[in-house]
């Protein structure tokens, strides 16, 4: 009876665990999505898009899925933007200097995401450093609700983000081979035109990528956006989820933004896991991507 | 300019954790920066408060649980993985892997709509329930990234000399697969000590784990004593870091032996 002769005997337990803690759930979220309101859970019954319908048709919930993309595509231009010269530099350093811009990286991933949102709110309250420091700038004339604020929110949620991006594009420019980077030099390119012509051109993949993986982290966020921004943050779809299910107890709206938050992962994670698998860092990645 | 960027970046990376850590030990009752004196007194405070004492208590055994139960599943899995031969590998590592590909929070609200028509209705069995759910796939990795540096002929030796299946598995696969299970462990362990997204809707009144007990804290007011149970959660969370990665390290400098 060993792993190699009876492989489905050592899976049977592991295979029903994630079946029944993962997907039945799941399904089980899907089928409350399209069930009519009125038949008690389990209940038969006709299946229904109502749930579908009341979301895509009532203008608080549809302005609030517009908010949440376009924060998510905000983010991700930004984070890309933020994170590019750190890849770079990443992908330039070796021995030492690389292995502690690696502890940096990974440190923020090992940190709960309630304990950064409180230094977070520490660090962005009326009388906190970062207000203080606007202030004796000359930047602001009196203390701003930074806390409470889209500007506040964008900060957190990029913050968020910047660690996985470096990870994904430096990985990308993990398979640059350096002979390009000489043939480059040897054809008369300058540094300016290397980069221009060979480096960014082969780092796009990561850039897409870790764009989308940022979206991706950010449609999703949920600790942020409930604790930051205000007004603007609870209308997050993930932070209306959670008032439908555990405040009003709307379990099919609930259950029907669950969906739309689960295709929108699933969608945006396929189109990036190619890039993901290919990378030197996908693992660590995957890893502090569900948390 | 290029070092001067990145150094300004990365110092904003690590602002939010090094201020809470900074004000746990701060003297003062308010946030001012820098503190006027350095104290205890946050840390003490704390160990009055019933409420995070229990909290800790509950998020420790559901951790302790769930981690063992993840890591017996992880256990099983790699040895299939790693060992086995057989039709569909890929996808079923995928299936296994799954709970890994999705934000938590969905997870979440599908736990709770399916507890709600199936299974227990006690919180700290749906709890680490739901904990195990997103831990396996964590010790899965840890096992069997272990268990692919092990010579399978180490196995086949024990067998031709006449070593059973069950001695074989007992004798020569356990003790060297040891550090990357102690590592699974770990990381199942920490991954749940810290979830917040999937316990959020799994609580009860009297199952509130640490994470959840801060949230709810913040949402309404916060002080220094926030600051000293995340710098106590930190440091949770970097010891089992280490640990694990010292264990892997261990056996690394093991196997380098001549």
């Amino acid at each position: 009876m060993t792993a190699q002769g009876r492989p489905l005997l050592y899976l049977i337990a592991p295979l029903l665990a994630v079946g029944t803690l993962f997907f039945a759930p799941l399904a089980t979220m899907l089928r409350y999505s399209v069930q009519p309101a009125a038949s008690a859970a389990g209940g038969s019954g006709g299946l229904t898009l109502e749930h579908y319908a009341r979301f895509f048709s009532d203008p608080f919930y549809l302005s609030s899925l517009a908010l949440t993309i376009a924060t998510g595509v905000l983010v991700a231009l930004v984070a890309v933007a933020m994170s590019y010269p750190l890849a770079y530099l990443f992908w330039r350093s070796g021995g030492h200097a690389r292995a502690w811009l690696m502890v940096l990286l990974l440190s923020p991933f090992y940190v709960n995401i309630v304990v950064k949102v409180f230094g977070w709110m520490v660090l962005l309250a009326r009388f906190g450093l970062v207000n203080r420091a606007l202030v004796g700038l000359g930047i602001l004339k009196a203390p701003a609700e930074l806390l409470d604020s889209y500007v506040g929110l964008l900060i957190v949620l990029i913050h968020r983000c910047v660690p996985f991006m470096v990870l994904v594009i430096a990985g990308s420019m993990e398979h640059i081979d350096t002979t390009l980077l000489e043939s480059a030099r040897v054809c008369g390119s300058g540094a300016a035109g290397v980069f221009r012509r060979v480096i960014l051109p082969l780092s796009i993949p990561g850039v897409l990528a870790g764009g989308i993986l940022a979206f991706s982290l950010t449609v999703a966020a949920f600790v942020i956006p409930l604790l930051v921004g205000g007004a603007t943050g609870r209308r997050f779809v993930s932070v209306l989820m959670y008032q439908s299910v555990s405040v009003t107890q709307n379990w099919n709206l609930g259950a029907a933004m669950g969906a739309i938050l689960l295709i929108a992962s699933v969608a945006t994670i396929s189109a990036a896991s190619r890039t993901l698998k290919g990378s030197r860092f996908g693992t660590i990645i995957s890893e502090n991507f569900g948390r | 300019m290029l070092v001067a960027y990145n150094a300004l970046v990365y110092a904003w990376l690590l602002a939010p954790v090094l201020i809470v850590i900074v004000f746990s030990f701060s003297a003062d009752a308010a946030f001012v920066f820098p503190p006027r004196a350095l104290s205890l007194r946050w840390f003490r405070y704390l160990a009055g408060r019933n409420e995070f004492f229990s909290s800790a208590y509950v998020s420790l055994e559901v951790a302790l649980v769930a981690g063992a139960a993840s890591t017996v599943l992880g256990l099983l899995a790699s040895l299939a993985l790693v060992r086995g031969r057989f039709p569909h590998k890929d996808l079923i590592e995928g299936v296994l892997m799954g709970p890994l590909a999705l934000p938590s929070i969905i997870t979440g609200v599908a736990l709770l709509q399916f507890f709600v028509l199936t299974g227990p209705s006690d919180a700290m069995g749906r709890l680490i329930l739901g904990h195990v759910a997103v831990c396996t796939p964590y010790a899965i990795r840890s096992i069997s990234a272990c268990a692919y540096g092990i010579d399978p002929s180490l196995e086949e030796a024990s067998r031709v000399l006449g070593a059973g299946a069950w001695r074989t598995f007992r004798r020569v696969l356990l003790p060297l697969l040891s550090p990357g299970i102690g590592a699974g462990f770990l990381f199942a362990f920490i991954t749940s000590f810290d979830n917040v997204t999937v316990s959020l809707f799994l609580i009860g009144s009297d199952t509130i784990t640490l994470p959840i007990r801060i949230l709810t804290y913040l949402e309404w007011q916060f002080d220094p004593s926030i600051a000293a149970v995340s710098t106590v959660l930190i440091a949770v969370t970097i010891g089992a870091v280490i640990g694990a990665e010292w264990m892997v390290g261990f056996r690394k400098r093991r196997a380098s032996l001549p």
